[in-house]
């Protein structure tokens, strides 16, 4: 059974590619949201395997809102800065330039 | 003064003093009341009519002076009763107690004279209706005509009916005339206080003095000698009282030479505060003009208000040569004292002129530290926007390239293609990275996301020596948070740079309204905070937000970079 993914970010261009390169490493994209409430609301709804999730997100920090997902789901945390740059601890995270299909490969089997 | 009106107070110094004997001469030599008494009735006459008199001349304008006088002459004349002639008699015994009712007029006018309120109005007309019945007392006297022409209806029942509603009245009213300058003492400011307090207490000494005599009159039923004595020295005091009280703004202006000579003898003695001794108020305020605007602001150059209409505190323009140079704000009180606020202010005109350029001159400083500041902020303001606008901008457009080419790269199979693809997405990663490092430069994000403890750690990170950092989290304004990164970045650095050292340590805290920042290091020390490490336009940044740096590097000894910085 293959691994679902919401993608969560406020860039447009960034969802569009994302979720190619999701599609292409062998997940099914079951959504996408621009800010934390929508996030959160079809994290609810559509129970997806994982959340690709902006750190920066314009309404709520990306950090905060993976503490109110739904315990069952898994995340990755993405963003355009470095890990040293957000203090983002021992999350699981990749800059957005690490972004490769080998990468998701090896996610999807740590996900599924 | 006019030539007629001298006259009339020449007649008035010569004819005073011969009334007054003749007023109280008749009770010395009729033996009525003991003769040890006649100086004191002769000085409550003559003191009330020289103190009112006096008053009278000096504040014209007010109606105590001639109230105090005609209290004295009523009392003058309340003594002719003493001679043994029928008509010296009775008008005596009708003018007899109504200096007591002139008194509580004082009272309650006090200090303006005036009644001013309808109510006060009314009860001082009702007061001097107790004479009306103090003459209707004389007509019902039950005793003959050859001694007393006014008694024309012997009825001693209603005799005695009157002299009990007299003597209830005059006690009540007098009361109620202490009770209404009491109040007015309780409510007053300290320029009023000092008008108001020697005439309450004189009021209550001659009150409880009068009190003792009644009590002692009931207990022996009759006037012992020693009785006549306490009323009539609490009533030397009154006149005293009121001449005392409003004479004191004349005493006042004499002290305005000491105010001067203080002034320039003292350099750190303010403006203010001298002012505020001289008219003895204590919250008093100087405001000096702003240039040619309509506004005023104080020593220290802050903006001062000036008091609205109604308010307890008034204004007094100060001017020199027609220019408009500061405003007294002081209490309303002090209008009464025109003169005196008027000399007080004519006498410091050029220290204030002096001081009112100072105050201007700290107003400009004020200005510019605040523009100084706004200038910082909006710097800041703008480095946030434009790392947010490469983030959001440029950042997104490369990142999205580089999925891109990540994804054409999976498709290709041609070597070549391969392996230019690969060229560019190195070129491509190096670009976000620098961009990355740019931004970062720019304004640090983790500083606005999580604050200066936390952008104080990835610094620690990132720095060539082990670096403990001590901070709570506690967040501070982002001037603040903003100033205290660039303190520790620069400072990291110069312990990179110059140090030498094998450790370092950041502390963020906060005590007494201030963040402290510090950093040190145990490397060699001897810095310089003016050359060549940077400081010295933190130092700025700092001083912007009122804030300080200050550089500790003794040879040998490491060095510590503080920052204090005012975050309430």
């Amino acid at each position: 059974m293959r691994t679902t993914v919401l993608i969560v970010d406020d860039h447009p261009s960034f969802r569009r590619l994302a979720r190619r390169l999701f599609e292409e490493a062998g997940f099914t994209v079951v959504g996408e949201a621009r800010d934390g409430q929508s996030a959160l609301d079809s994290a609810r709804a559509l129970r997806p395997d994982l959340v690709l999730l902006d750190v920066m997100l314009p309404d709520i920090s990306g950090i905060e809102l993976a503490e109110r997902l739904p315990p069952e789901v898994s995340v990755l945390l993405v963003s355009s800065r470095s890990a040293e740059d957000l203090a983002i601890g021992s999350r699981r995270f990749l800059r957005k330039d690490e972004l490769t299909l080998d990468r998701l490969r090896a996610v999807a089997g740590g996900t599924g | 003064m006019t030539g007629r009106a001298r006259l009339g107070w020449y007649c008035v110094l010569v004819a005073g003093p011969l009334f007054v004997v003749f007023g109280e001469l008749g009770f010395w030599l009729n033996g009525i009341t003991p003769r040890e008494t006649f100086p004191l009735d002769l000085g409550v006459s003559s003191l009330s009519i020289a103190s009112g008199l006096v008053l009278w001349r000096l504040r014209p304008d007010n109606r105590t002076g001639a109230l105090l006088a005609l209290s004295g002459v009523l009392w003058t004349i309340g003594g002719i009763r003493a001679y043994r002639d029928p008509w010296t008699f009775g008008v005596g015994q009708c003018f007899d107690g109504s200096q007591d009712l002139v008194l509580a007029h004082l009272l309650i006018a006090y200090p303006t004279g005036r009644l001013g309120r309808r109510s006060l109005r009314v009860l001082v007309t009702a007061g001097y209706g107790l004479f009306v019945l103090g003459v209707v007392k004389t007509a019902t006297m039950d005793m003959p005509r050859q001694f007393n022409a006014f008694a024309v209806w012997h009825a001693p029942r209603v005799h005695s009916a009157l002299g009990t509603i007299g003597s209830v009245g005059a006690g009540v009213y007098a009361t109620t005339g202490i009770a209404i300058v009491g109040s007015r003492w309780l409510r007053a400011g300290t320029t009023r206080r000092r008008v108001l307090g020697p005439v309450l207490l004189a009021a209550l000494l001659f009150a409880f003095a009068d009190a003792v005599d009644q009590i002692v009159l009931a207990i022996t039923g009759s006037e012992p000698d020693v009785v006549f004595f306490p009323p009539l020295v609490a009533r030397l005091v009154i006149p005293l009282a009121f001449l005392f009280g409003l004479a004191r703004a004349r005493l006042d202006r004499v002290a305005v030479g000491d105010l001067v000579r203080e002034l320039d003898a003292s350099g750190a003695e303010t403006m203010q505060s001298a002012l505020a001794r001289a008219l003895h108020d204590p919250g008093l305020r100087v405001g000096y003009r702003l240039g040619d605007r309509d506004a005023f602001i104080d020593s220290d150059g802050r903006p001062l208000a000036l008091p609205v209409d109604g308010s307890d505190h008034a204004v007094t323009y100060v001017s020199r040569n027609d220019v408009q140079l500061a405003a007294i704000v002081h209490e309303r009180a002090l209008l009464e004292q025109p003169a005196l606020v008027e000399a007080v202010s004519a006498a410091v005109g050029l220290a204030l002129d002096n001081e009112r350029l100072h105050a201007q001159l700290r107003n400009q400083l004020q200005e510019l530290r605040a523009s100084r500041t706004r200038l910082v902020r909006t710097a800041d303001s703008e480095r946030r926007r434009l790392e947010r606008d490469l983030h959001d901008g440029a950042q997104q457009r490369l990142l999205a390239l580089g999925l891109a080419l990540n994804m054409l790269r999976a498709r290709v199979r041609d070597d070549d293609a391969v392996q230019l693809l690969a060229e560019a997405q190195e070129e491509l990663a190096t670009a976000v990275r620098e961009l990355r490092e740019l931004a970062r430069g720019i304004h640090p994000a983790i500083l606005s996301d999580q604050g200066l403890a936390a952008a104080a750690r990835t610094l620690a990170t990132r720095c060539a020596v082990p670096v403990e950092v001590t901070a709570n989290g506690r967040r501070f304004p982002p001037a603040v948070e903003t100033a205290g990164y660039y303190v520790i970045a620069e400072a990291l650095a110069n312990v990179i740079r110059y140090s030498g050292a094998s450790r370092a340590w950041i502390e963020i805290g906060e005590a007494n309204g201030l963040a402290l920042i510090a950093v040190g290091d145990d490397g060699v020390g001897g810095a310089d905070a003016g050359v060549g490490t940077g400081l010295a336009g933190l130092a700025d940044r700092v001083g912007a937000l009122d804030g300080r740096l200050v550089v500790t590097s003794a040879p040998g000894s490491g060095t510590t970079v503080r920052a204090e910085i005012p975050c309430a």
